[in-house]
């Protein structure tokens, strides 16, 4: 087990090594001259002494490997450079932006929960029902569904028709609704199938048979019998979900005019801002990286099977 | 005919017609199309459903009807070059991963885990944020985000084939890697590429109209079902036709492809399949045998 964990924690180093590589190659990899991308982005005259001395300021005329290794001295002491278009420390404005993307992840992700785990327990309930039939169908439309089209419908009738919910901008828990649900609402359908299927599987296996025979109700046999089995299921779906619920940030933050990382790694794409953009892919992958870890190592736990495996 | 017969029963016809006509509109776009898609007519501006403009007029006056149709060339060209191009690199790399081993394989697997824990629409953002937005980087983008999946599949195939007798068996009779990579491995792998890509079509008609909603794909005046959308946004009170026609498009091929996949996925590997399902192809085949 502990051998197990430690192999897992390796390899996930070396995935954020691998990350931290890509991430200053965004710099190194430039196509053209970026000290002289840079001088322009900072205005004024731009000459053969301003942009040697970028060059001298970024040291782009060093060796790749000594840049990468100075870089990464930086990046560990928390000073991720400063934006080429705002001049201001990447690292205090993506701290200024991560209450939005907090309360989008969290708040996406709790729509997916509620969404997946009621539907998917009242189709396992009353299997082919008209709740059942209504997710299925449901799930596979709203697997195919852009999340920006739902976001702009959602925008549209709530907003624009109802005017119920505020539409814009990042203002009290009122203004979280739209977003979250544009977020969380496909995921949640994709949950609720999965979550309907692993139920309905475990309820034809012999020990379902058996408690049946024993005269407990279905209730109780979805719950104390086959719930189990769905819990890797369901933990590996939930810790992807983080995932794409952050990827969601990027399109979603955006429409609603939101001021976080997401729309920060959008808008440094947008105006070629390098640094803002390696800082962003950088913390981005090493929050994947992370999370990945994490529900390896949760399933691992909860699986009883695993478990047993990893031991003998 | 039959393999054609067969095709039209493992897809069904309500997929194959869905996907099929969205490949005729993309193929024949600009005969059928009424209007140049690009071509502005400011008296027309905001026109809604009229027998002129059958689907309305944009903003700038241009035909909605039009750049629909443009947008499913857009898309659809964008989708097969990045499954031509992610699924040939994917493969290579795979195969020789899969077939030589070691140092190379750890390398190419390690490179795929990282491909694998970082969402595709990132790695394709940061390329396009270092190349600059045009609809060439975006497919080059999208092509470097999807070479993993494949790559790890083929890798996979691969080196499940190897250790099997028959790929000893040449080794033995002399037979060059190079022959048995091509003649005998890449033939295994392109199968389960296909299957996986007919699945994947759909979240990459996604990811174009993802990326172009951001900005950072299809350019204009070069119509895209995101990129109208998002153009659109701003008039969603006065016409909202104009946001929810593209969007109703891209919902639509997103369907319908990926219904292609699961059913040919289903038809792949049929211990997946329902006893519905099952009992309803082997009816077809028994038919196919005695016909």
């Amino acid at each position: 087990m502990l051998r197990t964990i430690l192999h897992r924690a390796v390899s996930a180093a070396i995935l954020i090594v691998i990350a931290s590589v890509f991430s200053f190659m965004i710099i190194a990899a430039f196509p053209g001259n970026v000290a002289a991308l840079i001088a322009e982005m900072r205005g004024g005259f731009v000459s053969h002494e301003v942009v040697a001395a970028v060059a001298e300021e970024y040291r782009l005329n060093d060796p790749l490997v000594l840049r990468y290794f100075h870089w990464l001295g930086e990046v560990l002491q928390g000073n991720l450079g400063s934006s080429l278009r705002t001049g201001e420390s990447v690292a205090a404005a993506m701290a200024q932006r991560l209450e939005p993307t907090i309360v989008l992840v969290l708040g996406g992700s709790l729509v997916t929960l509620v969404m997946g785990v009621s539907l998917g327990f009242a189709g396992a309930m009353w299997p082919n029902g008209v709740i059942d039939q209504i997710i299925r169908a449901f799930a596979v439309f709203n697997v195919s569904l852009p999340k920006f089209f739902l976001a702009a419908m959602l925008i549209y009738i709530f907003g624009v028709q109802l005017q119920m919910l505020p539409t814009f901008g990042f203002r009290g828990p009122l203004s979280w609704i739209l977003p979250c649900i544009a977020v969380g609402a496909v995921p949640g359908a994709l949950l609720s199938r999965l979550i309907r299927v692993g139920l309905e599987e475990a309820m034809s296996k012999p020990y379902v048979i058996t408690a049946k025979s024993k005269g407990f109700g279905r209730r109780r046999i979805l719950f104390r019998d086959a719930l189990p089995n769905i819990v890797p299921v369901f933990l590996t779906t939930f810790g992807m979900n983080i995932a794409f619920v952050t990827q969601s940030s990027l399109i979603i933050e955006p429409i609603f005019s939101w001021n976080g990382i997401g729309a920060y790694f959008v808008e440094a794409a947008r105006f070629r801002d390098l640094p803002v953009l390696q800082s962003c892919l950088l913390m981005f992958s090493i929050l994947f990286i992370l999370v990945n870890l994490m529900v390896d190592l949760i399933v691992m736990m909860a699986d009883p099977l695993q478990r047993r495996a990893k031991r003998a | 005919m039959t393999w054609l017969r067969t095709t039209f029963r493992v897809v069904g016809w309500p997929t194959l017609l869905l996907v099929s006509s969205f490949a005729f509109i993309a193929i024949f776009g600009s005969v059928i199309s009424p209007y140049d898609p690009a071509a502005q007519n400011l008296s027309h501006s905001m026109q809604s459903f009229s027998a002129e403009h059958w689907l309305g007029a944009d903003n700038l006056g241009r035909d909605t009807l039009s750049r629909l149709i443009a947008g499913a060339q857009t898309t659809l060209i964008g989708v097969v070059t990045v499954l031509l191009l992610a699924g040939t690199i994917g493969m290579m790399l795979g195969t020789l991963a899969g077939y030589f081993g070691g140092w190379l394989d750890e390398i190419v697997m390690r490179f795929c885990d990282f491909g694998f824990s970082v969402p595709s629409l990132f790695v394709a953002l940061a390329f396009v944020g270092v190349f600059g937005p045009s609809y060439t980087n975006m497919i080059l983008a999208l092509s470097i985000a999807w070479v993993p999946i494949y790559a790890r599949l083929t890798r996979g195939v691969v080196a499940a084939a190897v250790s099997q007798p028959y790929i000893e068996s040449l080794r033995v009779l002399g037979a060059s890697p190079a022959r048995i990579i091509f003649r005998h491995l890449v033939p295994v792998a392109l199968g389960q590429v296909l299957v996986y890509a007919s699945a994947d079509a759909g979240l990459l008609a996604l990811a174009i109209a993802n990326l172009s909603f951001l900005g950072l794909g299809v350019q204009p005046p070069q119509a895209e079902w995101g990129q109208m959308l998002v153009s659109a946004m701003p008039y969603i009170q006065e016409a909202p036709r104009l946001v929810i026609l593209p969007g109703i498009a891209l919902t639509l091929l997103v369907i319908g492809f990926n219904l292609l996949g699961e059913r040919i996925a289903l038809a792949k590997n049929p211990r997946a399949m329902s006893r519905r399902k099952l009992s309803l192809r082997r009816a077809i085949f028994k038919k196919e045998v005695e016909a």
